[in-house]
């Protein structure tokens, strides 16, 4: 159908696009799972190149077995304070290690990708960083991704890239601070704890709320019946700044 | 304030809103009030504030609404929901925000089907330059036809109205004082347009600032922008209350002169910033002009804060280089208060009861995010910070202001 009678006539009219279903069945126990987590929340080690605040399209490499207080957070899109306390309010790499350990999960990919995905070049991430870093982690043999993301722009590239590796063979969830961000965008399978934007993954220090958000998440990628379904998680955290 | 640079909307520029200069001055249809909405961190809160807009709306027995926002990103979650919540209780509206590329909205529904994007770059992504992508008069000119457009639509066309006699609700006095030349000396004065500051404040202000290291007041005049400043943390007016509360009675306003405040970090050379800060050569970095930037024959008075190390990160940090900016305006603001002896333009504004005409308001969504995302509602003095109320502490629970209060600097903005 045209849709336009003058080419390179732009609308100021906003038209919604909801893309097409994305869907990769998990048919494993969890316990025998790969488990990769990506992140949109600007998280990078303290000796790689920050990311531009302003828009950035490029990842950082993160080894699985990067001890946390390695970690920090370039980001503009939030208040920052909560990922300075404690980086696995966005990136729960501690939790992860700790499920490993208790036999919830099989184990961990050897290393995972974080980008920055505020105010971030849709194309871009459609195009290039998305499918690069499915790639990638597919390579590793991994079978389930979790991802958070911080602020608004951030749900939506966490959302871009997550679709990616759904389509590269992988079961994903999204864990949302923006719930609505995530399902317009399309995620394949959503949860969403009730905390602000920049905790997606729980109260900083709270080990416990966490590991729950954590846990929950991964039993909704196992449990999730059909595309773009949102299971709400009873987890409730505000911040005083 | 707005998330980048480009796009953020100062105190000044809250000061002479162009939205509320066109409602203001429209006679067709009533500028009933504005509801002043911050956009929170949770999303639960989002919803619930927006609702709460829908309700104040609806008990303003409004017709329809323009929505102006200066974010996007999680800032549209709030936009959304209050275009949703408002047609949900019957009320059009028309959104006013920066979209281009990187703005585009992160999610929608069924009610938003009309936003006029003020991005003005040819790239439509946000750039450091302040005042790039600002709304101005001619975006605020077509809200105004477009909400009318609606409200025809929706059955309540503009012109078939039995207008009844018309109700001045609050009158607004403004005294305008042409400034043409500012300069140093021993003593603060304003005296046949020149206004005259007193040197060595500095100290004065950092003696109770323990989160600030240094402090520099300089002048800069018209032109003379081919020089480095600081990322800018707002523009603002030299206004001050000489009767009545903000929005009525008396205020005296300098023109010709703004204040700019910029601000670093000691040590780690930190701009302030949210998203991309705006530091650089100042031709290079402002568009001048606007209504939220310095006009092209303006002085700039230029507070620049040199913050402690990791003080340029934190809420109090900037809210410490807004309070030493404001203590500077406040020596100014002791003889502009009795200043009778120079020539001045006055101003008379209204805000006015029009019993019969369409109802129409303006909803501005400003940040509260907390830290360096944040607005302050209602200071002592015009367009000043000293006194307000924190739209994050007051958990952003919407506000409704008359026009009058908002041209009378009611909304000052952080960063």
């Amino acid at each position: 159908m045209k849709l336009t009678t003058k080419p390179g006539m732009q609308s100021e009219i906003f038209v919604p696009i909801t893309p097409k279903p994305v869907f990769t069945e998990l048919k494993k126990p969890l316990s025998e799972c790969k488990i990769a987590f990506i992140t949109a929340g600007g998280i990078h080690k303290k000796d790689q190149t920050p990311f531009n605040t302003s828009g950035d399209f490029s990842y950082r490499t993160i080894p699985f077995d990067t001890p946390s207080d390695q970690l920090m957070v370039t980001h503009g899109g939030f208040d920052n304070s909560d990922i300075n306390k404690d980086v696995n309010a966005m990136f729960p790499i501690d939790r992860l290690h700790e499920l490993v350990k208790e036999g919830f999960i099989g184990s961990l990919a050897d290393e995972t990708y974080t980008f920055m995905g505020g105010g971030g070049n849709v194309e871009k991430f459609v195009n290039e960083t998305g499918p690069e870093i499915a790639r990638k982690l597919k390579e590793q043999g991994v079978d389930v991704v979790l991802c958070t993301g911080g602020c608004g722009t951030c749900h939506r590239s966490a959302t871009i890239v997550t679709r990616c590796c759904e389509e590269a063979g992988m079961s994903c969830c999204v864990i949302a601070a923006l719930p609505p961000i995530a399902r317009q965008q399309g995620a394949p399978r959503i949860t969403a704890p009730h905390v602000p934007i920049g905790s997606n993954a729980g109260e900083p220090n709270n080990a416990p709320q966490q590991t729950a958000i954590i846990k929950e998440s991964l039993e909704w990628v196992r449990d999730c019946p059909s595309f773009n379904a949102t299971k709400v998680l009873p987890y409730e955290y505000r911040h005083n700044v | 304030m707005g998330l980048g640079p480009s796009i953020k909307m100062t105190t000044l520029h809250h000061f002479r809103c162009p939205v509320t200069e066109a409602l203001a001055k429209d006679e067709e249809v009533e500028f009933t009030g504005i509801i002043v909405d911050g956009v929170s961190d949770v999303f639960d809160d989002k919803v619930y504030t927006a609702k709460r807009v829908g309700d104040i709306a609806q008990c303003m027995r409004t017709d329809a609404a323009i929505v102006a926002i200066d974010g996007w990103g999680n800032h549209h979650v709030d936009f959304v929901n209050i275009v949703e919540q408002s047609g949900i209780r019957g009320i059009p509206s028309v959104g006013l925000s920066y979209i281009g590329q990187q703005g585009r909205l992160v999610c929608t529904n069924n009610y938003m089907d009309c936003i006029i994007d003020f991005n003005k770059s040819v790239s439509g992504y946000e750039s450091c330059v302040v005042g790039e992508n600002n709304l101005t008069d001619y975006d605020a000119m077509k809200a105004v036809a477009l909400v009318k457009n609606k409200l025809r639509k929706s059955g309540k066309p503009v012109n078939e109205v039995k207008a009844l006699e018309e109700r001045n609700l609050r009158r607004l006095t403004r005294k305008v004082f042409n400034i043409k030349q500012v300069q140093f000396d021993s003593h603060t004065n304003i005296e046949r347009g020149i206004l005259t500051l007193r040197k060595g404040m500095e100290q004065e202000i950092l003696q109770t600032e323990i989160r600030i290291k240094s402090l520099k007041i300089d002048i800069i005049k018209p032109g003379e922008h081919d020089r480095f400043v600081n990322s800018n943390l707002d523009y603002s007016p030299i206004a001050c209350k000489v009767r009545g509360e903000l929005g009525e009675g008396i205020t005296h306003l300098l023109r010709g002169v703004t204040v700019m405040v910029t601000g670093v970090e000691d040590v780690s050379g930190f701009q302030p910033s949210n998203i991309g800060s705006s530091e650089g050569i100042l031709k290079e970095k402002v568009v001048l002009d606007r209504a939220g930037t310095p006009g092209t024959e303006d002085y700039i008075l230029h507070v620049d804060v040199l913050f402690k190390e990791g003080e340029g990160r934190t809420a109090e940090g900037i809210m410490a280089a807004h309070r030493s900016a404001e203590r500077v305006v406040q020596e100014i603001r002791k003889v502009l208060a009795d200043l009778d002896n120079m020539k001045y333009t006055r101003e008379e504004l209204y805000d006015i009861a029009k019993p019969g005409k369409r109802k129409v308001i303006l909803v501005k969504i400003t940040s509260g995010l907390g830290n360096m995302y944040d607005t302050t509602m209602f200071p002592d003095e015009p367009g000043g910070f000293i006194g307000s109320h924190n739209m994050m502490t007051s958990q952003n629970v919407p506000y409704v202001i008359t026009p009058n209060q908002c041209r009378d600097g009611a909304i000052h903005t952080l960063l």
